[in-house]
């Protein structure tokens, strides 16, 4: 049992972010945390876990005992002994490279006898069907496949409480189904699990209690029925994001009834000689002004499509054609922007100011002031992009991307690790995007975000066009087949 | 799949042991080794043993490059001079030079890095007593190493797009190095602090006992290998 009592923290910079939190979760108990971004839901799985104060310094008051022993007064890996942790970042959670090492680094950690390791690994992979991810090299893994090994590892210790910051974020939608399975399993089998999450279709069915966290305190404790019962407009007050996507409507018609096409010529590409063809589309159309969702399975050539179609791709021949103006490699350098998943990697400059004015040095003071006032990071100016925070870093690249003035704008995966409010905000502007005529198009999992925005979609699968249709009511059994709603 | 590394029971994978033993002998005499007499014989034969082992992993088309380069640099090395010309004999003797005593275990690392799972290396090296204070970076940095080189792919992309090309670096040098190593640090970093927390949570640390389910045995080619190296070893320094 986990018993949390007139809680508060503030991290050693003095930012108070959880006051007055009381909370107790019954032995074998599913709560899910959530809340806007901010709210505090990460930093209380923080201090479960041990990680505040251990690693993140910081203050606590009040109580927080599981199992009737006060945390503070354990090491992590006295902690870790009986909590196990998933984290929100499949990339950055894994000390080996190889899977089964992967598998038996907690074990070997807390000395557990080698056969009885090998043993534990060979049987939790066999019930939980992951005998294919096992002796794999990491790096070949994608995000899905990694966060099923952070689970699988779990299941290898027994951990008796289990606590996940943010599984779905990077997750498509088959791996979230499998994430689903693997929680009501373990619910069967007793364990107590705390998950702090942004999407919440899916646990819907699982989850004895949702915690709404505001501000840093617990705003409202709902249990599984009047939760459930919560109508879409409730959740969009409350910032999260729905609870049943199979009622859920298409956006309806776009403002601009632009029909002007955009031809793709032979986008034909593969990595290696040998291997099969990454992408393979002779040839295909898209509408100029609207935003075209992008979707298909982890490996169905999305990130080939969008590399080649920016040009970064050395080697790729293909070219477009608009309006009978070909723009090859070079040229769509100037032409195609993408605004990545991870933005950290794509702001250079040492200011908020200059990260503008790298997309365009002619812009004055006033035209880079009233960008930063509509993307609401204006009081930033003069702040280094890097220390930003993990929203303000996206609507700063996103400024960027447009100040660049290109005609195509790719965004991948925009929408992931946000809650319902910032979510719709991005879905707002990638439509404001296109109705001032860009043509955008969206690498997404996110079925939230492409009933919110989009108008077109393109449905890849091993590297060919499955495919194509227009977002309305007409097709969209066609999308609910795909998400398997 | 292409640079999976190789399974250790791969008859030519020696134990990694073995491999350290192999790359501080190599080292040692490719790097001090003279150039004159007899030995240097005995000298080439040390030489050539890292790119005997890339060839026996499969990697022939290196393996027989790294052969014709080295053995070609020893020869210039030791016999080439022109009697008219001392500079000839410099130019040639002084790169020559740097090869020799370099490449060999520039190979050698290559094969180490080819060749071994992190997890057998912390193993190998654990059974040598080697405390975890040295261990665990040394795993961290085989982790790290490809982790670097996607980001930096990444970031590389990210300056292409918008339009930071070799042409700004030739006339902003300083800021395009800048560019390219800003973020880089920025999203090593903050992978570093996860990484970290996430493994403690998974309950590394220093001082508990740890078991682990690699088993390294040392075969009949392990002691082979090591037994005539060290017999090479031992005649090339008493010759």
């Amino acid at each position: 049992m986990i018993r949390i009592e007139d809680m508060s923290f503030n991290y050693e910079n003095g930012e108070k972010v959880l006051n007055n939190i009381n909370l107790t979760i019954n032995s074998g108990e599913v709560i899910c945390l959530t809340g806007a971004s901010g709210c505090g839901k990460t930093t209380v799985t923080r201090i479960l876990n041990g990680t505040v104060p251990h690693l993140y310094h910081g203050n606590i008051e009040g109580t927080v005992q599981v199992n009737g022993k006060d945390i503070r007064q354990q090491s992590i890996y006295e902690i870790s002994k009986i909590s196990g942790s998933v984290f929100q970042n499949p990339r950055s959670q894994f000390f080996c490279l190889n899977t089964t090492s992967e598998l038996a680094f907690e074990p070997e950690n807390y000395g557990v006898n080698p056969q009885r390791i090998v043993a534990n690994i060979n049987h939790s992979a066999e019930v939980l069907k992951m005998n294919h991810l096992l002796d794999r090299d990491i790096f070949n893994l994608s995000g899905g496949e990694k966060q099923l090994i952070a689970c699988t590892a779990i299941q290898v210790s027994g951990h008796e409480i289990i606590i996940l910051d943010e599984p779905s974020s990077n997750l498509d939608f088959t791996t979230i189904t499998k994430l689903r399975q693997l929680l009501e399993r373990w619910k069967s089998e007793g364990k107590t699990i705390i998950i702090a999450e942004h999407r919440l279709h899916y646990l819907i069915d699982v989850v004895d209690r949702f915690v709404v966290m505001k501000y840093g305190e617990i705003g409202e404790i709902y249990d599984n029925g009047s939760f459930n019962a919560l109508t879409h407009d409730n959740l969009t007050l409350l910032g999260l994001r729905s609870i049943h996507l199979d009622d859920m409507k298409p956006k309806g018609l776009n403002y601009n009834n632009s029909e002007e096409k955009l031809t793709l010529h032979n986008f034909i590409f593969n990595y290696k000689v040998k291997e099969p063809y990454a992408l393979n589309i002779p040839k295909v159309e898209l509408t100029q002004g609207k935003v075209t969702a992008i979707i298909g399975p982890n490996g169905s050539g999305k990130s080939t499509f969008a590399r080649c179609l920016t040009g970064v791709e050395r080697k790729f021949k293909g070219y477009i054609d608009i309006n009978n103006r070909i723009l090859k490699r070079n040229q769509r350098l100037d032409h195609v922007y993408m605004v990545f998943q991870d933005v950290n990697n794509q702001l250079f400059a040492e200011s908020v100011a200059e990260e503008l004015r790298l997309s365009d040095n002619k812009l004055n003071d006033a035209s880079i002031q009233a960008r930063l006032q509509q993307y609401g990071i204006l009081k930033y100016v003069d702040r280094h992009p890097l220390s930003l925070s993990g929203g303000e870093k996206q609507r700063l690249a996103i400024a960027s991307a447009v100040e660049t003035k290109r005609e195509v704008l790719i965004f991948d995966e925009p929408s992931s690790g946000l809650d319902g409010q910032r979510m719709r905000e991005i879905s707002g502007i990638l439509n404001r995007l296109a109705n001032q005529g860009h043509t955008v198009l969206v690498i997404t999992h996110d079925y939230e975000l492409l009933m919110a925005c989009a108008d077109e979609v393109l449905h890849l699968e091993k590297g060919c066009i499955k495919d194509q249709y227009q977002m309305d009511n007409e097709h969209l059994n066609k999308l609910q087949n795909f998400f398997e709603i | 799949m292409n640079n999976k590394i190789k399974n250790q029971s791969h008859i030519f994978n020696l134990d990694p042991r073995v491999k350290l033993g192999v790359m501080i002998i190599v080292s040692l005499i490719s790097l001090t080794g003279g150039v004159t007499g007899n030995e240097i014989f005995l000298r080439l034969l040390v030489m050539l043993i890292p790119s005997l082992l890339i060839l026996l992993i499969g990697k022939h088309l290196l393996g027989w490059l790294c052969i014709i380069v080295t053995i070609s640099a020893w020869y210039g090395e030791a016999f080439v001079t022109f009697n008219q010309s001392q500079l000839a004999t410099l130019l040639i003797f002084v790169p020559s030079g740097v090869i020799t005593r370099f490449l060999p275990s520039l190979v050698m690392g290559y094969y180490l890095f080819k060749t071994t799972q992190v997890e057998e290396l912390i193993e190998g090296l654990e059974s040598l007593k080697i405390p975890r204070k040295i261990t665990i970076p040394l795993a961290v940095m085989f982790r790290f190493l490809p982790t670097i080189q996607s980001e930096s792919a990444s970031i590389k992309d990210a300056m292409k797009m918008r339009g930071i090309s070799l042409r700004f670096a030739f006339k902003k040098p300083l800021q395009y190095f800048e560019y390219r190593v800003v973020p880089l640090l920025n999203s090593i970093v903050k992978i570093g602090n996860e990484l970290t927390i996430a493994s403690i949570t998974r309950g590394l640390n220093l001082t508990h006992k740890r078991t682990s389910i690699v088993m390294l045995k040392m075969r009949w080619i392990d002691w082979l290998f090591i037994s005539l190296l060290l017999i090479l070893c031992v005649t090339y320094y008493i010759v």
